[in-house]
C-alpha cells in the first residue's frame, strides 16, 4: 500500500473516531452514583482511536511508522471486493441462487489466469455450488434465503 | 470425580462424537486447501454452531481446530506449498522427502507428531485445572476489568510490530462493542435509529468478515503463487518404530515448546514450529541435513504445531484472553453460548472443563485416524483449483453471516468488516485487537461499571486490590517492552 493510503486509512480511521465523540455528546446520561455513565467508554475509547490513528498518521508522514504488511496485488483483490459488493446488493432483489452462480462464475473464470479450465467447467461448477448452498442452508439448516424471481 | 465422569459420558455420546468427525473431516479439507486457515474454518462454522448446545458447539470445533491443524502438513509435504503459515517449517525437510519418494512417512510422520503433541498439550489443561479453579476466587470486577485491559494490550502489544497500530485497533474494537442499547440504563448508543444497530455490532459478522472475506481478498490478489499443483507418490505411510523411538526426547521436548508458546498471547503457532525446528536440528548428530529430507524436521514442527492447541486453550478458557488466533472464533463461541470464559468457569463448570478436554482427546485421535486412513481422498481435494476456492470463500462468508439470524443487514456488516479489514491489514493495523476489544469491551465496560458503583467511584481500587494491580502491571509491562524492541529496531536501522 502506498503511503498516500496509508496516511489516508490512519487519517480516516482518526475522522471517524473524532465524529464518534461528538456522536457521543448525544447519549443520554441519567446514572447511579459512582457509576461513569454510558457515554464514558465510548468517549474514552475513541480518544484512544482518535489520538493513537493520529500519532500514526503522523509519523507515517515523517516516514517512521512500520512497514505495511505485504498484501497481494491490488487489481484482482479490487475487482472481487466490488464484486463482493454487486452480489450482496444483487441478493437483495434477485434471490439465492441466481446471484450466487453468477458471482461465482464471473470470480472464478477472471481469477483464473493463466487460463487452466474451460469457461463451461466455470459454470457449471458455479450453478453446482450455488445449487448444494441453497439445498444445504436453505433445506438442512432450515435457514429462510432471499428469494427471487424463481423463487429461490 | 463426577463433573469428570460428566464429562466424558457427554463426548462418548453417539452425535458429540459425530459433529467431532464432521468437524475433523472438514477441518482437514480446509487445511489442505491452500489459504483456507483454521481460523477461517473456525470462523465460517461458529453460524452452524448456533443451532447446537454449547458442548457440541465446543466439541465440532474443537474438532475442526485439529483437523485443519494437522490437515495443513497435506500440501505443505506433498507439494511444498504451506495450508496455512503454521505449516511452514514443515516444509522445509517434508517436501524434500516427498520429493525423494518417501511422502507417506513424511505424511504418517507428521499425523504421529501432532496427535503427541496434542495428547501432551491437552494434558497440560488438564493437569492446570484444578490450580486454576482455586486460582478462580480471588476475582471481582476490578480483576475482571484489569483482565479484561491487560488481554487486550498484552495482544495489542504483541500483534504486529506497531504497537500504535495494535492499540488503535484494540480500541476500536471497544468502540464497536458500545454500539447499542447500554444494558446498565437502557441508553442507546451510535444507533441512528436503526432497529438492528441497536442490538450492536454482531461479533460473528465482524469475526467472518474479518477472517473470511478479508483473507479471500488477499488471495486473489496472490493466486498466482499456488501454480505448483502436481501428483506425488504416497509410498508407505508409517516411519518406523525404531526411528520414531529414537525422536522421543524430540518429540517430547517439541511438545512441551508449543503448549509453552501457546500460552504466549500473540506467539503464535508459527513461532512454535520455527523453535522446535530448530530444537531438532541441535538434537541431531547431523545437522547439516536439515533441509534435504530429515524426518524429524517435520516430527518437530507438527507436534508443536498440535500441541499449541492445548497450550492456547489454558489462557483462553481461564483468562479469556486467546494464545492463538484460532482460539478467537472459539472464544467467541464460549461467549454465544453464554459460556463465560475465564477463572470461575472451572468453579462453576468443571463438567464443562473436563468435557472439552476428553473433546480434544477424541478430535485428536479421530483427526489421526482420517487423516491417515483418507490421505488418498485428500489429496484431490487438492485439485481443487484457488481460483474457484476464492470466490467460494467470499460466498460462504456472505451466507454464514446472513443464515445467523437471517437478516441481510448481518451479511452487510461481514462485507463492510471484510472491506474494513482489507484495507486495515494493507495499512499495517493487525485485525486481531479488533476482534479481541469487541469480544472483550462489553465484559470490559460492564466489570469496570460495576466496580465504580461498589467503590463510589474510587479508581484507587485497581492498585489497591493485589490481583487487579498485578494484572494492569503485566499489561503495562508488555507495553514497555514493544516500545523498548520498536526503539531497538528503530536504532539498527529497522522498521518503528
Amino acid at each position: 500500500m502506498s503511503l498516500r493510503a496509508r496516511l489516508a486509512t490512519s487519517a480516516a480511521a482518526a475522522a471517524l473516531a473524532v465524529a464518534a465523540i461528538i456522536l457521543a455528546q448525544g447519549i443520554a446520561s441519567r446514572h447511579v452514583r459512582g457509576d461513569p455513565g454510558p457515554q464514558a467508554f465510548p468517549v474514552a475509547s475513541a480518544i484512544v482511536v482518535a489520538l493513537g490513528a493520529g500519532l500514526v498518521a503522523a509519523a507515517e508522514a515523517r516516514g517512521r511508522a512500520a512497514a505495511a504488511e505485504p498484501a497481494g496485488s491490488s487489481p484482482a483483490s479490487g475487482v472481487l471486493a466490488a464484486a463482493t459488493v454487486g452480489y450482496l446488493a444483487l441478493l437483495t432483489v434477485a434471490g439465492f441462487v441466481v446471484p450466487t452462480a453468477l458471482f461465482l462464475g464471473a470470480m472464478s473464470r477472471y481469477l483464473d489466469r493463466p487460463r487452466r479450465l474451460a469457461t463451461l467447467t466455470h459454470i457449471l461448477v458455479a450453478a453446482g455450488v450455488a445449487l448444494a448452498a441453497w439445498y444445504i442452508f436453505g433445506r438442512l439448516f432450515d435457514v429462510v434465503l432471499p428469494t427471487g424471481p424463481f423463487g429461490i | 470425580m463426577a463433573p469428570l465422569i460428566q464429562g466424558l459420558e457427554f463426548v462418548l455420546q453417539p452425535t458429540t462424537l459425530l459433529w467431532i468427525i464432521v468437524g475433523d473431516i472438514v477441518g482437514i479439507f480446509m487445511g489442505a486447501l491452500p489459504g483456507l486457515t483454521a481460523t477461517m474454518g473456525l470462523a465460517l462454522f461458529l453460524p452452524i454452531t448456533i443451532h447446537l448446545d454449547s458442548l457440541t458447539a465446543i466439541s465440532l470445533m474443537l474438532g475442526l481446530y485439529f483437523g485443519a491443524v494437522t490437515g495443513a502438513s497435506i500440501p505443505a509435504i506433498l507439494f511444498g506449498i504451506p495450508g496455512n503459515p503454521n505449516a511452514i517449517a514443515t516444509v522445509f525437510d517434508g517436501f524434500p522427502l516427498a520429493r525423494r519418494g518417501q511422502a507417506g512417512v513424511a505424511l504418517g510422520g507428521a499425523v504421529i507428531g501432532s496427535f503427541i503433541g496434542g495428547v501432551i498439550s491437552t494434558a497440560a489443561l488438564l493437569a492446570a485445572s484444578p490450580a486454576l479453579a482455586r486460582f478462580s476466587l480471588l476475582f471481582g470486577p476490578a480483576e475482571y476489568f484489569a483482565l479484561a485491559v491487560a488481554s487486550l494490550t498484552i495482544i495489542a502489544s504483541v500483534s504486529g510490530p506497531s504497537l500504535l497500530k495494535g492499540l488503535v485497533m484494540g480500541a476500536a474494537g471497544v468502540l464497536l462493542s458500545t454500539v447499542g442499547i447500554d444494558t446498565m440504563t437502557g441508553a442507546r448508543r451510535f444507533t441512528f435509529e436503526n432497529p438492528f444497530l441497536a442490538n450492536g455490532i454482531g461479533l460473528v459478522p465482524v469475526l467472518i468478515g474479518m477472517f473470511g472475506i478479508t483473507q479471500a481478498l488477499d488471495d486473489a490478489g496472490r493466486l498466482a503463487g499456488f501454480g505448483r499443483m502436481v501428483t506425488q507418490q504416497i509410498g508407505r505411510l508409517f516411519p518406523s518404530l525404531e526411528h520414531l523411538r529414537r525422536m522421543a526426547r524430540l518429540i517430547l521436548e517439541s511438545s512441551w515448546i508449543g503448549t509453552l508458546v501457546g500460552l504466549l498471547p500473540g506467539a503464535g503457532a508459527s513461532v512454535a514450529v520455527v523453535l522446535a525446528y530448530e530444537r531438532a536440528k541441535q538434537l541431531s548428530d547431523r545437522p547439516e541435513e536439515f533441509g534435504t529430507g530429515r524426518l524429524e524436521g517435520v516430527v518437530a514442527p507438527e507436534v508443536a504445531n498440535n500441541a499449541c492447541i492445548g497450550g492456547g486453550l489454558i489462557p483462553t478458557l481461564t483468562l479469556a484472553l486467546p494464545g492463538e488466533s484460532a482460539a478467537v472464533p472459539i472464544l467467541a463461541a464460549l461467549v454465544i453460548h453464554g459460556v463465560t470464559p475465564g477463572p470461575l468457569l472451572f468453579s462453576f463448570q468443571p463438567h464443562f472443563i473436563y468435557a472439552v478436554v476428553f473433546a480434544m482427546i477424541a478430535a485428536n485421535l479421530t483427526t489421526c485416524v482420517f487423516q491417515l486412513g483418507g490421505i488418498r481422498l485428500f489429496i484431490k481435494a487438492l485439485s481443487v483449483p484457488p481460483a474457484m476456492m476464492t470466490p467460494i470463500v467470499v460466498m460462504l462468508s456472505v451466507l454464514g453471516a446472513y443464515a445467523l439470524n437471517g437478516w441481510m443487514f448481518d451479511a452487510v456488516v461481514a462485507v463492510a468488516a471484510g472491506l474494513a479489514g482489507f484495507v486495515l491489514k494493507r495499512a499495517g493495523y493487525p485485525l486481531i485487537p479488533l476482534i479481541l476489544g469487541l469480544v472483550l469491551g462489553g465484559m470490559m465496560e460492564s466489570e469496570f461499571r460495576r466496580a465504580m458503583i461498589i467503590t463510589g467511584g474510587d479508581l484507587t481500587v485497581f492498585v489497591t486490590r493485589p490481583l487487579a494491580a498485578l494484572l494492569l502491571a503485566a499489561g503495562a509491562i508488555s507495553l514497555v517492552r514493544q516500545v523498548a524492541a520498536q526503539r531497538r529496531r528503530a536504532t539498527t536501522g529497522g522498521a518503528a
